[in-house]
């Protein structure tokens, strides 16, 4: 799933690290999210979407052809 | 009060500097119990083993307690992921090898020994304890 998470991080000011640890997780998860490796539970996203004033569906991109068999 | 203080100190390194540390200490009893086998002095190796899992074990459990994130819904995920390839390999390829065995012991061509017999059953346990906490989850959620 695409997202923008690395472009409000960066709108924001800070590190990957700053991030994990507001949102209580560790840097390479923020990492894997941000290059697309990891898809995040709906806590994870929702607590993203809190720390940056937004909704998840603001960060998260659902393109709906994912998982289509 | 030790505790505050400890605190402190704790936040000063990323939770990937414990997980190396973790990490070394965990390989440390590993090559502890290895280097005991290798000097002829297995039970030196193994209580060497055990005291240095020990530390870790005690080490890990503390630093879950702390403020430090050690490990977090991707490691669970992870270990998930892990898991299942662990059992579609042995629980796959247990399927094919004992039904294989069993098929060529019907026809008379193959003879089980004890210690194909003794593999057979665990990994029937195995199989079996998946299975029974497969339906507990599947009625649970």
């Amino acid at each position: 799933m695409e997202n923008r998470l690395r472009e409000l991080r960066e709108e924001h000011g800070i590190s990957q690290r700053e991030l994990a640890e507001e949102v209580g997780v560790t840097r390479q998860t923020i990492n894997a999210v941000e290059r697309g490796r990891y898809d995040p539970s709906l806590d994870l996203a929702f607590e993203l979407g809190d720390f940056f004033g937004c909704y998840a569906e603001d960060i998260f991109l659902y393109d709906g052809d994912e998982g289509a068999v | 009060m030790v505790t505050e203080s400890l605190e402190g100190v704790v936040e000063g390194y990323s939770s990937k500097t414990y997980g190396r540390v973790l990490g070394g200490i965990y390989l440390s009893a590993a090559v502890v119990f290895v280097v005991g086998m290798l000097l002829e002095r297995p039970a030196a190796g193994f209580v060497g083993f055990v005291g240095v899992y020990l530390i870790g074990v005690v080490a890990d459990f503390s630093l879950q307690r702390s403020s430090v994130v050690l490990y977090d819904e991707r490691h669970k995920d992870i270990t998930r992921r892990a898991s299942n390839s662990v059992f579609r390999i042995y629980g796959g390829g247990g399927f094919l090898v004992f039904v294989s065995l069993m098929g060529l012991e019907f026809a008379g061509r193959y003879e089980m020994g004890a210690t194909v017999e003794a593999l057979f059953l665990t990994w029937s346990a195995s199989v079996l304890t998946w299975g029974g906490f497969y339906t507990y989850y599947k009625y649970r959620y």
